[in-house]
């Protein structure tokens, strides 16, 4: 009855603004809805620790467990539509985080997948997906199979100043998207303050997205332990094993090997003898780095295990250069042999400012810090180009985006390992 | 605890017993300050006041300069003329150091620093007691006993704390130990063969820690001496020159024992060494 009593035109009017605005409250909800699904698959990572030219590994965390985890990927931008994607994996590893107390989470997870069979060189595009629920294209580079030059950012200690911290990132990431060399971002370790505490894991993880690019370029990192990354989260974050010891080594392309130690383990036992196994092997390239956490020749702090049981063994086999974290400071020494300045000696780089308070290096008393080599303090990253003819230190500052050291080491394959 | 202990003839009063602690807590006053002035390095307080509490460097480094000179005066101090206003102070210091580490969260277990360096904290707090002054008192038998005990748990936790890193095979162990096996036997000892002489050495250590709450051995409390002398001297072996203020500033892991092996030993005051200890029909007050 009351409907005839309205008038028709009125019925209409009335049907079409009903259309319309179940249309907006549809769309508002529909627009909500990718809004929080994109949300929701936080602290992205893609990580390398193990051949870069055909593996990687993709990790994103969740706000609840869910039940299928997929990586879909393809050597081409798909703008997201899962379908369209020459590839899948699914999530080999699912678990939810570890709390300080030794409980499991139960509002953080973590996801990892392991991509594999991958080609060098190219650009791979990704969305990962949790429960139907997916992030936003993502794409990074593999690891080069030809001699051609590649820049890494390295940097370390990130861990005590959040708001420097997302400055460096938003660095990193705008350095990414203008130079297309650069590969990935290796992490000398001290992401965060306390390695137990998972809510400073996720802050970190959270502020690592501002490393990604307008066009969804993802550095992948190769992580260090530092002293303050203890507990199982480290290993959980970077997708290692349960217990992992956390040192490795890989090539990036044919002529640069990389080789990640662990200063939080023993330098002296099994660790050496793995790297005395590796430097044999990894002299073959043209250019060999290293890098870990705490200092062997540190600007600040007094000098950790390495000194003692690495440098031996990096000065021997010519490791052309080695990556240092730890002090809050920027560094760079001489070629160092048997204590002593020497041009075909070891150059040492570092000491963190990623995001922590700086330290000024005790220049006057170590000889190592004074010219040629330098020291200074600021939050930085250090770019390092690598190409045939040169490896190009670069120290960049974050106020100003100033170049604080310039430095480049030549190829010397011709040095036989010294005897000692 | 022994309820031995509480037998109220037993003093401190002998020199040897007296000297001794003092130059335990003097020896460790001046492992901090070399740490400081010879070595150059901060410590783990100056590491929270600089980066945790904001503090500028150049008033962290002022802080950790004053501290030093502080600790070199304390050591000396301590040797001339013990006193509380000096004693307190360093005890709390060292207090710090450890609870710094913990706050720091660096470390292979920092949560269990404070039970590794109890000793230190134990130390001239039993000094304090026994050779309070200012104004002079007379050394009690309820003040004694306390020193004793103080002494005691500082030890026991020490010992407790080693013996529980060393069973999970704390990392900078097995670099001392390897080290030490390539400079005294020229021999590198393989990383698995340190684990198991570190679970050995841990439940030694927890075992010893156990006996010394339990029992007034003598035995127990000499080789809990020895043993701290060792490991603390390994540092030196280890580092060198650069270790020394490392060994110095453990003094009260094998002194604080030492010190208790001496009372342990020395004849109870006004008997002479051949008359039989009467018994005790009584708890004592």
């Amino acid at each position: 009855m009351i409907r005839h009593a309205v008038p028709v035109s009125l019925r209409q009017w009335l049907r079409s603004r009903s259309r319309l605005s179940l249309l907006l409250v549809l769309s508002a909800l529909l627009a909500g809805a990718s809004t929080a699904t994109a949300g929701e698959l936080s602290g992205w990572r893609v990580v390398w620790t193990s051949d870069p030219a055909t593996q990687a590994d993709i990790l994103w965390n969740t706000e609840e467990a869910g039940k299928s985890h997929t990586v879909y990927y393809d050597t081409e931008p798909r703008n997201g539509r899962a379908d369209d994607y020459a590839h899948r994996v699914k999530c080999e590893r699912n678990g939810a985080y570890t709390q300080a107390s030794g409980r499991k989470s139960e509002s953080l997870f973590y996801h990892l997948a392991k991509l594999k069979d991958l080609e060098p060189g190219t650009q791979y595009y990704f969305i990962m997906e949790s429960d139907g629920k997916r992030s936003r294209e993502l794409h990074f580079e593999t690891g080069p199979a030809d001699d051609r030059p590649f820049r890494l950012i390295y940097g370390g200690d990130s861990r005590t100043d959040a708001k420097a911290r997302r400055s460096v990132n938003k660095m990193i990431a705008d350095f990414t998207a203008k130079d297309p060399q650069i590969l990935a971002f290796v992490h000398g370790g001290d992401y965060i303050a306390k390695g137990t505490a998972l809510d400073q894991w996720d802050e970190w993880m959270r502020d690592h997205e501002l490393t990604v690019t307008e066009s969804g370029r993802i550095l992948p990192i190769v992580p260090a332990r530092g002293n303050h990354d203890r507990g199982p989260l480290f290993d959980e974050v970077f997708g290692f094993p349960d217990g992992d010891e956390n040192y490795y080594a890989f090539d990036i392309g044919p002529e640069c090997r990389l080789i990640n130690l662990n200063t939080e383990l023993s330098a002296a036992g099994d660790q050496r003898e793995w790297l005395e196994r590796e430097l044999p092997e990894a002299r073959a390239r043209r250019w060999v780095i290293a890098q870990y956490h705490r200092p062997a020749w540190p600007a600040v702090k007094g000098p950790s295990e390495a000194f003692r049981h690495w440098v031996p063994l990096f000065e021997k086999y010519n490791v052309d250069l080695v990556c240092e974290a730890d002090g809050h400071n920027i560094k760079r020494t001489p070629g160092i042999r048997d204590g002593k300045a020497d041009p075909t000696g070891v150059v040492y780089i570092g000491e963190g400012g990623l995001g922590v308070p700086q330290r000024t290096p005790k220049t006057e008393e170590r000889w190592f810090l004074q010219a040629p080599g330098k020291a200074g303090s600021g939050h930085h990253i250090h770019l390092l180009s690598i190409s045939p003819e040169h490896l190009r230190i670069q120290v960049v500052l974050l106020e100003g985006r100033e170049i604080f050291d310039d430095h480049s080491l030549t190829p010397r394959m011709q040095l036989q390992p010294v005897g000692r | 605890m022994a309820f031995d202990d509480l037998t109220p003839e037993l003093r401190f009063d002998a020199p040897e017993v007296r000297w001794a602690l003092r130059l335990v807590v003097a020896v460790q006053c001046w492992g901090v300050a070399l740490r400081r002035f010879h070595v150059g390095l901060e410590s783990t307080i100056g590491d929270v006041l600089f980066h945790d509490l904001e503090w500028s460097e150049a008033a962290m480094l002022l802080t950790e300069d004053a501290a030093a000179w502080c600790m070199l005066a304390a050591g000396v101090l301590t040797l001339l003329r013990p006193c509380w206003p000096v004693l307190g102070p360093v005890s709390l210091w060292m207090l710090l150091l450890s609870l710094a580490q913990v706050w720091r969260d660096d470390g292979f277990v920092p949560q269990l620093e404070p039970l590794e360096q109890a000793a230190r904290v134990c130390a001239p707090l039993a000094l304090l007691l026994i050779e309070f002054w200012p104004p002079k008192r007379t050394l009690t038998p309820g003040r004694t006993q306390i020193a004793v005990q103080l002494l005691r748990i500082g030890t026991a936790l020490t010992f407790f704390g080693h013996g529980l890193v060393a069973l999970w095979h704390n990392p900078q162990f097995i670099d001392l130990i390897i080290t030490s096996g390539q400079k005294l036997l020229g021999k590198s000892i393989p990383e698995s063969a340190c684990k198991e002489a570190l679970t050995v050495i841990g439940y030694i250590d927890i075992a010893l820690a156990v006996a010394l709450c339990c029992t007034r051995s003598r035995a127990v409390a000499g080789y809990m001496a020895f043993w701290g002398v060792v490991t603390a001297a390994s540092r030196i072996v280890h580092q060198g020159e650069s270790g020394i203020h490392e060994a110095l500033v453990r003094a009260a892991n094998g002194g604080a024992p030492l010190v208790l092996l001496l009372y342990w030993s020395g004849k109870p005051l006004g008997k002479s060494p051949d008359q039989e200890p009467e018994p005790r029909d009584s708890w004592p007050a």
